[in-house]
């Protein structure tokens, strides 16, 4: 493949040790996304901007595919709808071959708007409602069962119906060495999940063919998945041997670490967060331990914030500076936490979208929320930036443009850049008006 | 299949004689039973002996298939013609030993000779008639002639003209049944011709070669009936060689010029010395050429020119065969062999490497993986688990049977070299009686199959390791005639791989990857498996959009195990396949909307990628008005003129794959459904519109959600 050309950067070189403003850091300016000028991108689309580059995503996407293609006989990848479901990035990846996960009927309304077929839909989620569990039926979207409530609402929906789904059932380990995540579905251990089994077997409703579980999210300690991977692979066998039950599919879920920097993690999530490669390797080698010789079923995975985080910026312009008590230079920016919710999670990188001159000094960005909390970097080394000036804030993909709030500001333009430089608006800025129409005023207030 | 009882009696009765030219076809086989039957009292005697043999086959418990087969009644008819064409005379006595002899020596001789790998042709019936003729000199003449005139038997239709009854040329195809007479040589001919053209030319040429050796060999010489044996054995030579063991082809037909030749010269040796013992030739010389040229021909480095024949009905059917399947799955082998690995990797040494794969292994291949960085490891490249490749699973390349295990030579470090166990672990799995894959340098534990297991093909056998002599981890794969590790290799070409070039991904249904290439198996879709997967017993519809008609079609499996999509008067075969859909053939009434099934799409491999390319043929036939046995005839001497070259690619969205077609002026388009709607199969005309559209969706829709009985 052609190398995409980088325009050389000269950096001068400091001799010696740091200065009374700490070590200085040759500092990448990122003026240039996909090719495209970030400052034409703005003029065009406003500020702040988000942007998403499609061939970060594809790469993303087939990165992993390769990983699982290297090791797995037969799996499917699944997107995660809630991490990002603009259409326009459920579409690349769904061109890619992706099938979609959803976690309520709003998610399962989505990927069929989108032209999914209800095959190719996984369903998950904790609080399904009689109609979202009989348009899953009938669209033929396989439902993950969450507790014993839900599979008794969904017998009489199936009842009714006159139908006899294809189910799965999803499973939680509480001994795995990461933060227990026994809040949905039904535990392994102490054995609620041969129970709901059992219980699903005695109506004789449901064909249960498949077994889901979820490690837990931005799982740094990758051999989780091996342990979660052998102990699905041995539940599986004991339905098989204990029930006749065949399990042919394995949904591992998602929860792999993007290469984002956690807030409370020291190395840089560059460093930090394991390889698809990593992943992959640990689940082939539980399901290696599970299930020995016999054939492995289909494995079904269903990342989200590992594909997506990296290839979306979000861009902003500063508003003003200031000086804080404690001596940090404060930036306020155009965008903030209501953004960037992320922000809460992550050290997110930034970087000067032009050329900055002067010492780097620690620097705070701040939002333009007239809220203590609306910090998008809290302490980053950064050259003086002047009004106006622009900052990228890296990897901002997931969760961002589903968790965002309406909140004191309008949410601002979503552009997709393609491999080719051709961008696009995948999801308008909102407006007053955008706000207000969903509003009504009481007869009595008029 | 055969329902009715009578049609089950014909073919009970009729088989064995259709067996003597290698058909199955009843009609070829109630020729010939007319042939010999200008004799009326020897063609009852045979069908006397059929009805005796495929008794003895039913009583002995040989089962119903082979007594539906017929070979094994074959022999009897051929000792019983044989008898009366040496003896002059079937006295019953010798009849029912005969029977019984040739029937059982037939089974004996077939079991006997499949270790061989080797057909037992004509020899059962040539033991056997040798054995009665050695018998019948101790006999006494009442026994064997009773008060009849000499040569009874043979007496033809006291109404037949002379001419009929004639010494003539016909007398050496009449020979094929131990008769003489013009007319018995037309009809066997007339016989011949209906079960196969090809093999009506074929015999022809051995015949011609024959008349040829006699005129340079024996000029000045009498045409005497040395000449005429000579003639027979050539003329089935040259068809059992050149149409029925091998493909027929140009080739083909020049190794049924030499087998020709040689089974002339056979003739000659063999006819005198046995003649001393006043045992006659039969199709002796036959079996020996031909046993001969098979044993010969599969020394050849590569079965190519001509190639080796699938089991076929008939020649013309093989040749169709190959080029519909063989040529597009593998040319080295049957079936080409599987990538023995997942995922894509890299080869770091191919054909003819510049380091070690060269002079009697020159046509081994190594693997590698390498990242998108172009390094075959992470991090610093010191550590085995730094590399790509190490401990990734290696899967059987084809389905076999585990030959040899070597396992516990420890790991290299890297760039350590271990050259006294130079192989390292290895796993050699044998595929046929000549056919061996080698999977070297694995990781010392991770064998997982033993000595004796059958392996499928692409089931993990090992792990990729670095033992032996082996600097870094890696694959080396090799495929040998033999199973003695550090034999010759042969060459091999993969199938389904996976390449990207400058238009994009690229799926060849087999290449020979070069040095440097980067590929990777088909990564199979679930969603293309779930719109594609044609279930035996499973129901169809199909739809004539032009028409508006609709018709039926279930899936059925085939002795082959190909899968048969069937309507009711045409069929379509597919490949039992998992890496994709491939149709190998169409047959039925040529108007059938399922030739458009076939003409849009003869292969799509089921991989994930979002667009993909690849290339596939399409029999002329589909389109041609000319009648198909005359294509057939063209297909010898032009094989590409009879298949059409389709370049296909493919785009996928939510709903479906669109997969475009071309070749020239011809432009094809088969919309595969993903969401549980009809697939769509068109034509597009000159203005880019889809014509002759044909729709195909399941009768009972299986979607996730089954309705309850």
């Amino acid at each position: 493949m052609k190398l995409r050309y980088e325009r050389p950067v000269i950096v001068r070189h400091q001799v010696g040790g740091p200065t009374k403003f700490g070590t200085q850091a040759a500092v990448r300016v990122y003026d240039r996304f996909e090719g495209v000028a970030i400052a034409d991108l703005v003029k065009q689309y406003g500020s702040p901007l988000m942007l998403f580059s499609e061939r970060v995503l594809r790469e993303k996407y087939r990165e992993l595919r390769d990983q699982m293609a290297a090791r797995i006989p037969r799996f499917t990848l699944a997107w995660s709808y809630k991490t990002n479901y603009l259409g326009a990035i459920c579409r690349v990846l769904h061109q890619e071959g992706a099938w979609a996960e959803v976690v309520s009927g709003l998610e399962l309304q989505m990927a069929l708007r989108l032209g999914m077929p209800g095959s190719h839909i996984l369903f998950n989620g904790p609080a399904k409602s009689e109609a979202d569990l009989e348009l899953a039926f009938t669209t033929g979207a396989l439902v993950h069962f969450d507790h014993l409530d839900e599979i008794a609402l969904a017998e009489r929906v199936a009842e009714r119906l006159q139908i006899k789904p294809h189910v799965g059932l999803r499973v939680n380990m509480t001994e795995l060495p990461v933060q227990v995540w026994d809040r949905f579905g039904f535990n392994l251990e102490n054995g609620s999940a041969m129970e709901a089994v059992r219980r699903i077997l005695r109506r004789g409703q449901f064909n249960l063919t498949t077994l889901h579980t979820h490690v837990g999210t931005f799982v740094q300690d990758a051999d989780a998945y091996r342990l979660a991977a052998r102990n699905m692979a041995q539940l599986s066998q004991t339905l098989l041997k204990e029930h006749g039950v065949r399990i042919d599919t394995i949904d591992m879920g998602g929860g792999f670490a993007s290469r984002n920097t956690l807030q409370s993690q020291y190395l840089p999530g560059e460093q930090a967060s394991p390889s698809f490669s990593r992943y992959v390797e640990r689940i082939a080698a539980g399901l290696d331990e599970g299930f020995g010789t016999t054939e492995w079923p289909r494995i079904v995975m269903e990342n989200g914030r590992a594909l997506v985080d990296d290839s979306g910026i979000l861009v902003a312009t500063v508003v003003g500076n200031k000086r804080l008590t404690d001596g940090r230079r404060s930036v306020v920016l155009d965008a903030g936490v209501n953004l960037l919710p992320t922000a809460w999670w992550y050290r997110h990188d930034v970087y000067p979208a032009q050329d900055v001159h002067g010492n780097a000094e620690p620097t705070i960005f701040v939002g333009p929320l007239c809220m203590n909390i609306d910090v998008v970097r809290d302490r980053i080394l950064f050259s003086p930036l002047r009004a106006g000036d622009r900052v990228v804030v890296d990897r901002i993909g997931a969760y961002n443009v589903t968790q965002w709030m309406q909140f004191i500001a309008a949410r601002p333009n979503v552009v997709l850049v393609s491999p080719t430089g051709v961008h696009s608006v995948i999801r308008r800025a909102e407006t007053l008006e955008t706000l207000v129409q969903q509003e009504n005023m009481p007869s009595w207030l008029e | 299949m055969i329902s009715s009882r009578p049609a089950l009696m014909a073919e009970i009765l009729l088989r064995p004689y259709a067996r003597i030219v290698f058909a199955r076809d009843l009609v070829t086989g109630a020729l010939l039973l007319a042939a010999i039957g200008t004799a009326p009292r020897l063609a009852l005697a045979t069908l006397v002996a059929v009805a005796l043999a495929q008794s003895v086959v039913w009583f002995a418990g040989l089962g119903m298939t082979a007594l539906r087969d017929g070979t094994l009644a074959c022999g009897a008819v051929l000792s019983t013609l044989g008898l009366g064409y040496a003896l002059g005379s079937i006295p019953w006595a010798l009849l029912i030993p005969v029977v019984v002899i040739s029937v059982l020596a037939t089974a004996a001789l077939q079991a006997l000779f499949v270790r061989a790998a080797l057909p037992a042709l004509a020899m059962p019936f040539i033991l056997t008639t040798w054995i009665a003729l050695l018998a019948s000199r101790v006999l006494p003449a009442d026994v064997l002639f009773g008060t009849e005139p000499a040569n009874a038997i043979n007496a033809t239709w006291s109404w037949l003209p002379a001419w009929t009854t004639a010494p003539s040329w016909l007398d050496a195809p009449a020979l094929l049944l131990y008769r003489h007479g013009a007319l018995a040589g037309a009809l066997l001919l007339v016989a011949i011709a209906w079960y196969s053209r090809i093999a009506l030319l074929l015999s022809a040429v051995g015949g011609a070669v024959t008349m040829l050796m006699h005129l340079t060999l024996r000029t000045n010489l009498p045409w005497s009936e040395v000449d005429t044996l000579a003639a027979f054995n050539a003329m089935i030579t040259a068809m059992a060689l050149g149409g029925i063991w091998f493909v027929p082809q140009l080739s083909s037909v020049a190794l049924a010029i030499v087998s020709a030749m040689v089974v002339t010269l056979v003739t000659y040796a063999v006819a005198t010395p046995l003649a001393t013992w006043s045992l006659p030739t039969l199709a002796l010389p036959f079996v020996l050429t031909t046993w001969l040229m098979l044993l010969a021909m599969r020394m050849r480095e590569t079965d190519r020119s001509p190639a080796s024949a699938m089991l076929a009905d008939t020649p013309e059917e093989a040749l169709m065969q190959h080029l519909m399947r063989v040529r597009r799955f593998g040319e080295f082998a049957w079936l080409p062999f599987r990538l023995p690995f997942r995922g894509a990797w890299t080869v770091t040494q191919g054909h003819n490497g510049a380091h070690t794969h060269r002079g009697p292994w020159r046509y081994a291949f190594d693997f590698e993986m390498r990242g998108v960085d172009g390094n075959t490891f992470e991090g610093s490249g010191r550590e085995l688990s730094d590399y790509r490749c190490y401990g990734m699973p290696v899967l059987a390349g084809g389905g076999g049977i585990v030959e040899q295990v070597i396992d516990g030579v420890p790991d290299n470090p890297v760039n350590g070299v271990n050259a006294r166990e130079n192989w390292g672990n290895v796993v050699i799995l044998a595929h046929s009686a000549t056919l061996y894959s080698v999977y070297a340098h694995l990781r010392p534990g991770s064998v997982n199959v033993r000595v004796g297991d059958r392996v499928m093909v692409g089931s993990e056998i090992a792990k990729c390791g670095n033992s032996g002599r082996s600097l870094v981890p890696h694959l080396h794969f090799q495929v040998q005639r033999n199973a003695v590790l550090g034999s010759e290799t042969l060459a091999v070409d993969f199938g389904d791989v996976v390449r990207r070039d400058e238009q994009g991904m690229r799926i060849s249904s087999r290449v020979i990857p070069n040095e440097g290439d980067v590929i990777r198996p088909v990564l199979r879709d679930e969603s293309l498996i779930r719109a594609l997967t044609f279930a035996p017993g499973s129901a169809w519809i199909v739809r004539d959009e032009e028409a508006g008609t609709e018709e039926m079609a279930g899936v059925e499996v085939d002795l082959w195990s190909r899968h048969v999509l069937r309507t009711q008067d045409a069929a379509l075969y597919l490949e039992p396949y998992d890496e994709g859909l491939v149709v190998i053939a169409f047959e039925g009434n040529h108007r059938s909307a399922l030739r458009y099934l076939f003409l849009a799409l003869a292969r799509l491999p089921f991989d994930q990628e979002t667009t993909f390319r690849w290339s596939d043929r399409v029999p002329q036939r589909l389109l041609s008005t000319w009648p198909w046995s005359l294509l057939d005839l063209i297909a010898i001497v032009a094989p590409g003129k009879t298949v059409i070259e389709m370049a296909y690619t493919a785009k996928r969205s939510e709903r479906a794959l669109i997969v475009d077609g071309a070749a020239g002026t011809l432009k094809t388009r088969a919309t595969i459904s993903l969401d549980g709607n009809p697939h769509r199969f068109s034509m597009i005309n000159a203005a880019g519109a889809e014509q002759s559209s044909v729709t195909l969706r399941r009768a009972v829709p299986t979607e996730m959600t089954e309705r309850a009985a």
